[in-house]
């Protein structure tokens, strides 16, 4: 109703363009000696002032604070002076039978609503994780007045869509007066909180089964026991079995550092493919090993948003089996350097582009028995839009020196060469690699995408011709399960190879 | 206050309930037909509800003051003669470091710029109990439940315009949660002809001078 009289002294042109000043402001139903010495006088002040539509109900108001159980209409009519108002306002005491006043509606009532969101920060987890949508939503958030129920809503969607265990808001003071900056603290399930991404559960047609199941015990105070146990021919050149324990402390002195180790212990088996390679073989690839322990501690820096790096040591000790039974180190220092960015294009394009560097380097003075340098790079792009993505991989390694079988490349498991048999493409893997992969995927139904792919890769030693060889197939996607039909290139019989898993490896939801 | 026995009177109310101890008491005052309560040892703006209010965000606390027929006893439910349910949303200024309370009933009142005692003063004083069911005479106790709520129960309170009494009363007639923050402090026995009176209007009288804050429309 206020609004209406005000509306109406404006829509008749009785105020002109100017704002009208107060001429005086009554008040009815009441004594003013009910009211305080200081509301009186705010009331002193507003006479005389410009009319503002904020200040007369923030006097309305006070004015029913201050009467308990009064509440306070308010008019506002056209003063005895050209371009001047005069407000009235009618006290009405609650025991009158006056109409009941309009109940509220639900309204933020956070005394911070009247600052501006400067920035958003999500802290215990990676942004680029967030769909697009709800990234947007957040970006939006910001230049705009703080409001729990949106800041609420945001930390239920990330909670949801980043599967986490806990999401809590924080607001904090700005750079600048009046300004509010939104921290999201993300407490993540278990296996997205440890560094080390290791569970995975894959049927692979020539490979059979392949599972690794690690996950972790809160320790509190952002610390954590790992434990898993694996039985795994898909990784590596071996089937290699056993258990492993590990601990992270996921702060060391700040968010950005991390600081874990891992111990594990495996027992191997070999492919006939690889012991008769053995016999052949004139190079100088060391034997078979029974058993495998190593120890691996790493230290994790978040240099910078998109860019991780990792340093560490690798302590492995090999029990090999020929000519006889005999312990082996192999020791490295190890370190990685990664990116991670994402971006957005026009519209609801999106693109994501990743890079590693990893080098494993054994040397006597790390009292090893293998003195040799393992390098890996990692490049991948992806490009897309809600219902469609390409995908374009590429990895290639060199190894210099003498390395255990564990170290060497391998291609053709369930995510390198697919289609291709890792033995028949080379038993005793390759001290070079290069692999390539462009992915084209099509949502059908939800979350889930209809895959098709095309795999080119060689693996080969010094000194020897590369041979490249090529796989496509075609399968699905959905979550972190995929699965695919692959089919090697070549001339002469083509067995397909059928794989299947749940990942949950670094990089499988890319 | 010549037959006023103050006398304070424990009772269980749940998990997490922080009882009243020998120095809390309720201050009473009796305005036209509403009866006023004041409870100056009674801190709820503290722990995990002010650690939230300090990270930004508001928290909502539900009041009960009810008049009963009989002294609270353990184990026994006493008759509820009359009821008042109000819910407040404190929140804290970032900036100006002071707090700001919202009355969520279908009497719109906020004050801002309040110190922590003073928010917690400004609430009780708009908790008003009517008296109609209370004989000048009648012996009553006063039954004062305060509990900090979570996020996750303001939903179905605000389904609709304005506050969901019925709803508040329920949820009342539950124990907290476990953990959940909540305050009680019971004292008695009154009676109104006992009552200091104050003119009215009642809110100011003999209270608003505490609050030391500016009050505003929202």
């Amino acid at each position: 109703m206020r609004v209406f009289y005000l509306s109406s002294l404006l829509c008749a042109g009785l105020l002109g363009a100017t704002t009208p000043k107060v001429q005086s402001i009554s008040l009815t139903g009441a004594q003013n000696y009910y009211l305080s010495q200081e509301l009186l006088q705010r009331i002193q002040r507003l006479i005389g002032a410009d009319l503002r539509q904020p200040a007369v109900d923030e006097l309305v108001q006070e004015i029913r604070n201050e009467l308990g159980e009064s509440s306070v209409s308010q008019k506002v009519i056209p003063g005895d002076q050209p371009e001047h108002v005069k407000v009235v306002l009618q006290v009405v005491p609650a025991s009158d039978p006056a109409p009941e006043p309009p109940a509220l509606e639900p309204v933020d009532v956070n005394v911070n609503s009247r600052y501006v969101v400067e920035g958003i920060d999500i802290r215990g987890a990676e942004e680029r994780k967030l769909s697009d949508d709800l990234a947007e939503e957040i970006q939006e958030r910001i230049g705009q007045r703080f409001s729990q129920d949106a800041i609420d809503d945001l930390a239920r969607r990330i909670r949801k869509e980043l599967r986490a265990r806990t999401v809590a808001s924080k607001v904090v003071r700005g750079t600048q007066p009046e300004r509010v900056r939104v921290v999201f603290e993300v407490g993540m399930q278990r296996e997205e909180e440890t560094g080390y991404h290791l569970s995975k559960f894959v049927y692979h047609s020539k490979q059979a089964w392949s599972a690794k199941a690690y996950g972790d015990i809160d320790l509190g105070d952002n610390a954590a026991l790992l434990v898993g146990i694996a039985s795994d021919a898909d990784d590596l050149l071996e089937r290699y079995a056993g258990i492993g324990a590990g601990f992270e402390a996921r702060k060391i002195g700040s968010d950005r550092v991390r600081l874990g180790f891992l111990f594990e212990s495996y027992h191997q088996q070999w492919n006939r493919a690889t012991l008769e390679a053995l016999d052949t073989s004139s190079s100088d690839v060391p034997g078979i090993y029974r058993t495998r322990k190593s120890f691996q501690p790493v230290l994790t820096v978040l240099l910078a948003r998109p860019l991780k790096l990792t340093v560490g040591a690798a302590f492995h000790q090999i029990q090999m089996q020929y000519p006889t039974i005999r312990n082996l180190a192999a020791n490295a220092a190890t370190a990685a350097l990664r990116y991670q960015q994402r971006f957005r294009g026009a519209g609801k394009e999106k693109q994501e582009v990743r890079a590693s560097y990893e080098v494993r380097a054994a040397a006597r003075t790390l009292d090893s028995d293998f003195v040799y340098a393992r390098h890996q790079w990692t490049a991948a792009y992806k490009i897309g839009g809600p219902n469609q993505e390409v995908v374009a991989s590429f990895s290639g390694g060199r190894l210099s020196g003498q390395a255990p079988l564990f170290e060497r490349y391998s291609l053709g498991n369930s995510t390198t060469l697919r289609g291709w048999n890792k033995f028949e493409v080379a038993p005793l893997g390759g001290d070079r690699a290069a692999h390539n992969t462009l992915e084209y995927r099509h949502r059908v139904d939800g979350g889930t995408q209809l895959v098709a792919f095309y795999d080119v890769g060689a693996v080969w030693n010094r000194g020897s011709p590369a041979e490249a060889r090529h796989a496509v197939g075609f399968g699905l996607r959905t979550w972190r399960f995929q699965t695919a039909l692959a089919f090697p290139v070549r001339s002469g019989r083509m067995e397909p190879m059928f794989m299947a898993g749940v990942y949950f490896t670094e990089g499988a939801e890319f | 206050m010549p037959l006023r026995r103050r006398d304070l009177l424990l009772a269980g109310l749940g998990a997490g309930a922080r009882r009243g101890h020998g120095a809390e008491s309720l201050r009473v005052r009796l305005s036209g037909d509403r009866i006023l309560v004041a409870a100056p040892q009674l801190r709820f703006l503290l722990g995990r509800p002010l650690e939230r209010l300090h990270n930004g965000a508001s928290v909502w606390f539900d009041f009960q003051l009810s008049a009963v027929a009989e002294r609270p006893a353990a184990g026994v439910t006493p008759r509820v003669l009359e009821r008042a349910v109000e819910r407040f949303a404190v929140s804290y200024d970032l900036w100006e470091e002071k707090f700001s309370v919202s009355q969520l009933s279908r009497t719109a009142r906020a004050a801002s710029h309040l110190t922590s005692a003073a928010a917690e003063t400004w609430c009780l004083e708009h908790v008003p109990l009517a008296t109609g069911a209370l004989g000048p005479a009648r012996q009553f106790w006063l039954r004062l439940e305060v509990r900090a709520e979570e996020a996750r129960d303001r939903a179905p309170l605000l389904s609709e315009p304005g506050i969901n009494l019925s709803r508040l009363i329920e949820l009342f007639s539950r124990p907290g949660r476990t953990g959940q923050p909540s305050w009680l402090v019971e004292d008695g026995p009154f009676r109104l002809a006992d009552l200091k009176a104050v003119g009215r209007p009642s809110a100011r009288a003999g209270f608003s001078p505490a609050s030391g804050g500016r009050l505003q429309s929202y």
